[in-house]
């Protein structure tokens, strides 16, 4: 109970365990991302035990098309060798909580005798809120979650005549 | 500045608990929501144009404001203001930033925190507790050797429990520490004194033991707040130019018709958080040199240096009138702020309730009073020593912390947070209890006392008392509404 670092850095490490690592030009902050003309960061975890990740471009009852980093080709999975589906919609979240208790936690040394209790309800709180951050950044569903395509790139589906071959997936849109 | 710098990270962190709420709109629902947030068209050809702000034309079917356009590939192709033609779209949705659910609580744990800072920094002399408490459950009974702020001044320290539930022929009683201080307890000893329901028993000055019944009532102005010990206290507020000025409660009783045997006055009472601020006050004027002046206190001479202070703030005199004056019977002085305490001061035998008035005099704001009750000394009384049968706590083994409290060479040492349950022996039927509590403590110097360093304001205290209390009035009258709360929030014990 003196030292409370342990403790918090142990139950932020919770929050931190499962949130996935998307590539820089991806990761986007709200704000960002409600002008990014690209699709979010996506994890396909396939029944044979392999996880793909990219861009999601688009998907349907059929087939989720991404767009790998590299190659930067796109690539077509369909659905029924999919077992879940992980999306990033934007950044912060986990991050953000945890900065946001560690920073509490550190503020009650200036509560004196009631840091005692105000620092383990910080690291708690801390704890929990980085939990649901997760949870509300990564929106982990089945490949037929209807609000999956709201996060690709062409929630309307590919459009004919796609180039996905030579797409670099930066964002030169921003 | 670091607390400022921790405060602006809070507010950034604050600030940035936004999520992204998206979703996929008809022009029905869209016409409801005119305007608001950001529009993403995503057209036939693949092309998406962002407007921000934006309005829908249904009449003319189309889409219009400012924005850009994107191609398949995501590079602005378009900026300005768009106008869109609905038949082009494809599909359309509706951004909006909202405030995360998972900040919900940290805003609310970051509130509560801001509130106590503010507090504490406003009057850091109120947030912390002071010297050793002891607890049935979550009930504060008593606060062991509260004046005893140094090795020299190392004391024991009688205090009336009441009566105390047993369970399995065991009393269970915590011991905490609650304040930035580090506790050396020497002995705990749990007394009892058996006794009929309804009767009472109550220590006098020199710990003498005397079973009591009430005699008389209260006829004075606030009976209400002084007739019984309910903890509903009298009190009042400090003088606004001296801290050293007193008042007068009168004090009037109807005796009743069969009280034959010597009375008493038999006092509740505790300090209000005066003396702490003074004390706190004190070290914080030493600043750096305060472990100096603790080690300056010998055990074969330990004056403090603050008697005069101590002297002019005086205890609870218990008064009479007699010839035209008033003689004072006792001075209370039981130091502590925390829990009541109860205090038998004998009357004089030749006592006429008619002619011979009563009076308390003591410093303005300085005491809380709960009950003054005329009682009837039925006889003395011898207590029992109950045995400690076992120790429990978060350190040490439990024969260490036994053996501790058992030997009298030795002190169990606690720190803060720290809480040990201790299980005596209960009496075999209704009684009261009393709490024999020895040991001393030393108050942790805090930063942000170190800041009010004054070595001529520390020696004015001890040698210009009165002055002193003239010139701290002011500061002190700032922050005596709110000491009490902040000081109650600040502890896990409620009064």
């Amino acid at each position: 109970m003196r030292s409370p670092s342990p403790l918090l850095i142990a139950l932020l490490l919770l929050g931190c365990a499962s949130t996935p690592r998307v590539p820089r030009d991806y990761d986007l902050a709200p704000a960002e991302r409600m002008y990014s003309g690209h699709g979010s960061w996506v994890f396909v975890s396939q029944r044979d035990g392999e996880t793909l990740q990219g861009e999601l471009l688009a998907v349907d009852g059929e087939r989720i098309v991404i767009l790998p980093l590299s190659p930067a080709r796109a690539r077509e999975i369909p659905v029924k060798d999919v077992r879940a589906v992980k999306v990033s919609r934007h950044s912060g979240g986990a991050g953000d909580a945890i900065g946001w208790a560690f920073a509490g936690t550190v503020s009650t040394v200036s509560h004196g005798f009631f840091l005692l209790l105000s620092a383990p309800v910080w690291i708690v709180t801390g704890a929990v809120s980085s939990h649901s951050a997760v949870n509300e950044v990564v929106l982990d569903c089945p490949p037929t979650d209807p609000q999956l395509r709201n996060w690709a790139r062409f929630p309307q589906g590919l459009p004919a005549g796609f180039d996905a071959g030579s797409d670099s997936g930066s964002d030169s849109s921003n | 500045m670091r607390r400022a710098i921790f405060w602006l990270a809070l507010l950034v962190f604050v600030g940035c608990a936004k999520t992204l709420d998206r979703q996929e709109m008809s022009t029905a629902q869209l016409e409801l929501r005119q305007g608001q947030g950001v529009l993403r068209a995503h057209l036939h050809d693949g092309d998406l144009v962002v407007l921000e702000p934006w309005q829908l034309d249904l009449e003319n079917s189309r889409l219009q404001g400012p924005g850009r356009r994107m191609d398949t590939q995501r590079t602005v192709v378009e900026r300005g203001v768009i106008v869109l033609q609905l038949e082009d779209v494809a599909l359309l949705e509706l951004d909006e930033l909202a405030t995360a659910e998972w900040a919900t609580a940290l805003t609310a744990v970051t509130f509560i925190s801001a509130t106590v800072t503010a507090a504490c920094l406003a009057n850091p002399k109120a947030c912390f507790g002071s010297c050793p408490t002891f607890y049935a459950g979550d009930h504060l009974l008593a606060e062991g050797f509260s004046a005893s702020f140094a090795p020299a001044l190392e004391a024991s320290d009688l205090d009336h429990l009441g009566a105390l539930e047993a369970e399995a022929g065991r009393v269970r009683i915590e011991m905490r520490n609650e304040a930035f201080e580090t506790h050396y307890v020497r002995s705990v000893e749990l007394l009892g004194i058996p006794h009929a329901e309804g009767s009472m028993v109550a220590a006098d000055a020199e710990g003498s033991l005397w079973r009591v019944r009430g005699a008389g009532v209260l006829l004075s102005p606030h009976r209400e707040l002084l007739e019984a010990s309910d903890r509903v206290e009298y009190f009042s507020l400090a003088d606004s130019s001296d801290l050293a000025t007193k008042e007068i409660l009168d004090l009037e009783y109807a005796v009743d018709a069969d009280a034959s045997g010597p009375l008493a006055l038999m006092l509740d009472s505790r300090q209000s958080l005066m003396s702490t601020y003074l004390f706190y006050q004190g070290i914080a004027y030493l600043g750096s040199h305060y472990g100096s002046w603790l080690n300056s206190l010998r055990g074969d001479d330990p004056r403090t240096g603050a008697e005069g202070m101590v002297e002019l703030l005086g205890g609870i005199d218990i008064q009479i009138r007699r010839d035209d004056d008033w003689t004072t019977l006792q001075t209370l002085a039981e130091t502590g702020p925390l829990a009541i305490d109860r205090k038998l001061v004998p009357l004089p035998a030749s006592w006429d309730p008619q002619s011979e008035p009563l009076r308390l005099v003591m410093t303005r704001g300085m005491w809380r009073i709960d009950a003054v009750q005329l009682v009837e000394i039925e006889s003395s009384t011898q207590a029992i020593s109950l045995d400690l049968l076992a120790v429990d706590g978060a350190v040490a083994s439990a024969d260490e912390r036994e053996a501790s409290l058992r030997d009298p060479e030795r002190h169990l040492v606690t720190l803060p947070g720290e809480e040990f349950v201790l299980e005596f022996e209960a009496l075999d039927g209704p009684g009261s209890y009393f709490l024999r509590s020895g040991g001393y403590y030393v108050e942790w110097m805090r930063d942000g006392w170190l800041k009010e360093e004054n070595p001529a304001l520390a020696l004015a205290m001890f040698h210009q008392p009165a002055q002193t209390l003239r010139r701290l009035a002011p500061q002190y009258k700032l922050v005596e509404g709110e000491m009490e709360s902040i000081f109650w929030e600040s502890r896990y014990a409620k009064p």
